[in-house]
């Protein structure tokens, strides 16, 4: 009897959850098949950290994207108004991979543009490679992104890690003769690229070598039984290939154990103040090589400077957002004229073939897909700040460096 | 007969509520998700204090042929439900791939009580031995996929043999130390890709037809996920198939002995060396399956998909869903799947939310939504009655 | 060379310094009650923390300097640090420890697990720039002594500082009623409660001053790292309870030792073999597996765990 009185109320609970969720699901079916009423739509893709530990140094690129966007949608010259839409990759490659099949999903997206991080972007890229779905990278600075193989999918208007630390290498080993040079780096994917793109940048040099490479895992904060390494083995200059932080860190740790007479250099990860305000008065003099310009200093750059504070009157467009708003304005360009039906594969020939005359310069592609625009900058620390090494009280001898 | 008849509708109902609850989930927003866990807990509560758990599971456990044709023609129908939505089906396929490690897992936290703090390094040893031999050796993903978990199987050894020397928190360190050390040697080494892991790997093909090809039926366009929606629920149902079985096996009830007492175990017979290493390496198995998966799944992996956070999350799957008990399991790794995926739009709060969650779930039922069953023996070869069934569990009765 | 291996000496030991108060809470609290509280290491973070947010409040901090000399309101915020340590500690004892006493010590292992991550989360999102690494005030004097680089005065007052709370603990341990009842309490318990030790007294006791070790901890690596970041406090932790168990867990001096161990290994495989320094985790963790497969009991084995 028991029993039986238990089966059914077992089979009334069921009857009542049954119902309940079947109600609940035609309300759910009611939201959604509001949302997916429109007529052809072209989207173009923004990927990027626009969380996590990087998310920070994305604000100013997001905003140059909209910005270039909003610019092109209120100048009607394309047959629609195109839609921005966004993906967080969270600087994580998995989250990447995964956001990247999301979007080659979606028949309506277009082109992307994006990627701050290289393990991401390097995750995405056979994604979209694969889809035919070009993508324009603006933040990602591996060299081995832009690829032959990859063409004419995957471009990048900004210079790569080797172009990059080129012109800086060249300076300090050619012109300045520092030989013996010591490398602390990080075993992420940036600091093992910085490492090979230093090696490239002093590659031939006569008489310069390598004397050790510490690769340190990020998030380490004790430098100090490598750094005492370095003491004992008479070096000229260091070569930080790692993040803001560790570097940070390691300079001042090599102070505190009184290495102070050594050159040392670094990669764009560094030109930001609060590099300088971590590390104190011991990054004082060090020299770092950053890519592109100051925009105000660049022919086409007032007028940009003067669109984005207009429209974003607080919050700078950062390190890369020069680099984001000539991205999404190619692929405008690159639209213009593939009537109002385009194709991701027609476009992606365009954008490959692209002449464009834009904030940084011309840009023009070569065979892997990277720009022929290598705008680079090398600074110096003076007094607390970062300042051109051309403008710097270092280059006219009012200070010194220490000696080779 | 009626009776007979009364009993199939009821369990057919439960599994339908189950698979309504399952789709709801998946289509809500994450607070709609807590609710309906909220309610669980309380149902289940009430089902437990009332008796009424008991019953329904007989009922499932009865008519097992009825629910899993429910539950199979449910995923069959899935991609039309969601009308095709790639992220949705995303997530049904990763809760796939985690509950076939949560029950591989559960070999060691349920079967032989032990917490085995590395179940992503068997996940990963599966990806990327297949990935790697895929992508720098050319082999078919079919073949690599094989090699992974025959090499999972093998690392299932080499984390097991500390297991027979050390128990409790000294066997958390162990495994968490080589969880750490598994991370950060592949960060070291550059033939598998490095801090850069390994894109591009290919997708799996049958006959020539690549798994990663859009569907096109009735008109509607479905993305490639569904094709591998149906491959990955293909292998978890044969997952849960050779779980249960194992419960039921002797090796499933060796494997409860050593839980409770080793030494009466070895006593009784029991070769503790080679049970206990069993349940490591039949995980091992499971999760280098779905390693491979995942991996010819998303064409990338690297260290992060793999690390000790995951590792945790596997854990929580098992624990939360109910350790030694192959629906609980499955519970925790929907559940737990379904909320991480959502609490992606809330990144900031992610970990804290899912520490919460775990606290307060520990401290409501710390031993799982669906608890470790009392086993029950013979009641499916004599159809013994309710009665006589319980009454043959507590003499102790055996197959 | 012989003043390289000196100087990689003293960076051993620094190291130790800051890994062995933690591997010591491990120890008092597994010693008392038998459990592994994971959230330790964020527990010290996060008391690091407490002492950053005070001295960045600018009219407190002034305050403070104002009353007091430098070094008594420097010391009074360290205290500060490790009241807040006790305060966490006792907090998490009563929300994830107490509440599965005497049940499957999975749960409690997860509870305490998930904590931390709530402690860790809790910084990150709360404190103003959380996520960022901050930079750790410089609250210990500069300069050198004898003008030899490894001899700052901020490595002699860490190394002190450890080597007086170690003596304090002793002292406490060996010679105080309370201390005495706690070693009782962790060699049997349910005699220790028959002769009327009030065991729940104890168990707060204990926590009271583990928290404060775990604060004092914090401050000290914080010190020597001259930076914090939230999320340190997991591999923090695993570190101290590995130096513990390489040690022996339960014993205070064993916590020294297997700290002095495991600094050793990190720091000889950074220093002496090229390219190790990306490898000195992994060497740090090998050490910790084989001394569970090999010598479970660790270096000083107060208690064994073979109970079969």
């Amino acid at each position: 009897m028991t029993n039986f009185l238990k089966k059914r109320s077992i089979l009334i609970l069921a009857c009542v959850v049954v119902s309940l969720s079947l109600m609940s699901s035609f309300l759910l079916a009611g939201c959604s098949s509001k949302q997916s009423a429109s007529a052809k739509t072209v989207k173009v893709a923004f990927i990027g950290p626009l969380t996590g530990p990087d998310a920070s140094e994305v604000v100013g690129p997001k905003n140059c994207f909209d910005l270039a966007i909003s610019q092109a949608n209120a100048s009607g010259k394309l047959p629609y108004q195109i839609q921005s839409v966004y993906y967080d990759d969270a600087s994580n490659a998995g989250t990447a991979a995964n956001d990247a099949q999301k979007i080659v999903s979606d028949p309506d997206i277009i082109a992307v543009t994006g990627f701050f991080n290289s393990a991401p972007c390097a995750a995405a890229i056979p994604i979209f490679k694969n889809a035919g779905i070009p993508l324009v990278i603006w933040g990602a600075i591996s060299k081995d992104l832009t690829q032959a193989a990859n063409m004419p999918y995957i471009t990048r208007v900004v210079p790569t890690t080797f172009q990059e630390i080129q012109p800086m290498a060249t300076m300090v080993t050619q012109t300045m003769g520092y030989k013996k040079w010591a490398v602390i780096t990080s075993t992420s994917t940036y600091g093992q690229d910085t490492l090979a793109g230093f090696k490239a940048g002093i590659q031939g040099v006569p008489g310069v070598n390598i004397v050790s490479v510490d690769s340190i895992a990020d998030g380490t904060t004790d430098f100090r039984p490598v750094v005492t390494k370095l003491k004992s083995e008479d070096i000229d200059a260091v070569f930080f290939g790692d993040n803001l932080t560790e570097a940070a860190l390691a300079v001042r740790q090599m102070q505190e154990l009184g290495i102070t007479n050594v050159l040392l250099t670094g990669t764009s990860a560094l030109t930001d103040p609060a590099y300088i305000k971590a590390a104190g008065t011991a990054c004082e003099g060090m020299i770092v090589s950053q890519s592109g310009e100051d925009p105000t200093l660049l022919p086409n750059g007032q007028a940009f400077v003067a669109a984005y504070n207009a429209k974003y009157p607080q919050g700078s467009y950062g390190s890369y957002g020069e680099y984001a708003y000539d991205s999404t304005n190619i692929i405008i360009a690159a639209l213009d004229g593939l009537g109002a039906n385009p194709n991701p594969k027609d476009l992606a020939t365009k954008i490959a073939a692209i002449n464009y005359n834009g904030l940084l310069g011309t840009t023009t592609f070569d065979a892997n897909g990277q720009t022929t625009d290598k705008l680079t900058t090398i600074m110096v620390v003076q007094d607390g700040q970062f300042i051109s090494w051309d403008n710097s009280q270092y280059k006219t001898g009012v200070r010194k460096l220490p000696p080779v | 007969m009626a009776a007979r008849l009364n009993d199939k509708i009821t369990a057919a109902l439960v599994a339908l509520g189950i698979c309504l609850l399952v789709y709801i989930s998946l289509m809500s927003s994450l607070l709609v998700i807590l609710i309906i866990v909220a309610l669980l807990v309380v149902l289940l509560t009430y089902c437990e204090k009332t008796g009424l758990i008991d019953t329904v599971f007989q009922l499932m456990g009865k008519n097992t042929t009825l629910t899993s044709v429910i539950f199979g023609l449910f995923i069959i129908s899935l991609p039309f439900l969601v009308k095709g939505n790639n992220d949705l089906l995303h997530i049904m396929i990763i809760a796939g791939i985690m509950g076939i490690v949560a029950l591989g897992l559960n070999f060691q936290i349920g079967g032989i009580g032990q917490i085995n703090f590395a179940p992503a390094v068997f996940y990963g040893v599966g990806a990327y031995t297949t990935a790697y031999l895929s992508v720098r050796l050319g082999v078919s993903p079919w073949l690599g996929t094989i090699a992974g978990v025959c090499l999972a199987t093998l690392t299932g050894v080499i984390i097991g043999l500390p297991a027979l020397k050390a128990r409790g928190y000294y066997l958390a360190l162990v495994t968490i130390a080589l969880q750490t050390i598994f991370t950060l040697m592949i960060i070291n080494i550059p033939a598998v890709g490095g801090p850069n892991g390994i894109p591009g790997i290919p997708y799996y093909q049958i006959f020539g037809y690549s798994l990663h090809s859009r569907v096109e039926v009735f008109g509607l366009t479905l993305p490639y996920q569904v094709n591998y929606l149906y491959l990955v629920y293909i292998v978890f149902a044969l997952a849960i198939v050779a779980a249960s079985r194992l419960f039921k096996s002797r090796y499933g009830i060796a494997w409860n002995a050593v839980d409770q007492d080793p030494v009466v175990a070895a006593t009784q017979g029991i070769n503790l060396t080679s049970i206990q290493l069993l349940s490591f390496c039949l995980g091992a198995a499971f999760a280098g399956m779905a390693g491979a998966l995942y991996a010819h799944y998303t064409g990338f992996i690297s260290n992060e998909n793999f690390d000790f956070s995951q590792s945790l999350i596997l854990i929580c799957m098992v624990i939360l869903g109910g350790s030694d008990n192959v629906p609980g399991v499955i519970t925790g790794a929907l559940l737990l799947t379904m909320i991480d995926q959502k609490l992606a739009d809330y990144a900031n709060y992610r970990l804290l939310m899912y520490g919460l969650v775990l606290i307060i779930i520990l401290l409501v039922r710390s031993k799982g939504l669906l608890p470790k069953r009392i086993r029950i023996y013979g009641e499916r070869d004599t159809g013994m009655s309710n009665g006589d069934a319980k009454l043959a569990a507590g003499a102790g009765g055996k197959r | 060379m012989g003043s390289l291996i000196l100087s990689q000496v003293f960076n051993a030991i620094m190291l130790a310094c800051t890994l062995a108060l933690i591997g010591i809470g491990f120890s008092l609290f597994f010693g008392v009650m038998d459990i592994v509280v994971f959230c330790l290491g964020d527990i010290a973070i996060a008391s690091a923390f407490c002492i950053l947010g005070i001295t960045s409040l600018t009219g407190v901090y002034a305050a403070l300097n104002g009353i007091f000399p430098m070094v008594v309101s420097n010391i009074i915020l360290v205290i500060c640090g490790g009241v807040f340590g006790a305060i966490l500690v006792t907090v998490m004892y009563h929300t994830v420890v107490a509440p599965f006493e005497g049940k499957n010590i999975n749960a409690s292992l997860l509870s305490t697990v998930a904590a931390g991550y709530v402690i860790r989360e809790l910084i990150g999102i709360f404190y103003p720039g959380g996520r960022d690494p901050q930079n750790f005030p410089n609250l210990l004097p500069t300069g050198y002594l004898f003008n030899n680089t490894m001899l700052s005065w901020r490595n002699i007052i860490i190394v002190g500082t450890t080597v007086l709370v170690l003596m304090l603990l002793y002292w406490f341990v060996n010679r105080t009623k309370a201390g005495i009842s706690i070693q009782a309490l962790s060699q049997n318990k349910e005699a220790s409660i028959m002769i009327g030790i009030d065991w729940h007294k104890m168990v707060i006791v204990t926590f009271l001053i583990g928290g404060f070790l775990l604060g004092i901890a914090g401050f000290l690596t914080a010190s020597y790292a001259s930076t914090l970041r939230f999320d340190t406090g997991s591999m923090y932790g695993l570190l101290g309870f590995s130096v513990a168990v390489v040690g022996g867990l339960g014993s205070i001096y064993g916590a020294l030792a297997g700290s002095l161990v495991i600094a050793f290994v990190e720091v000889f495989v950074t220093g002496f073999i090229p390219g190790g320094a990306a490898y000195s985790g992994v060497a740090g963790f090998l050490i910790v597996v084989l001394f569970i497969i090999f010598r479970p009991e660790g270096i000083i084995g107060e208690k064994s765990i073979s109970k079969v």
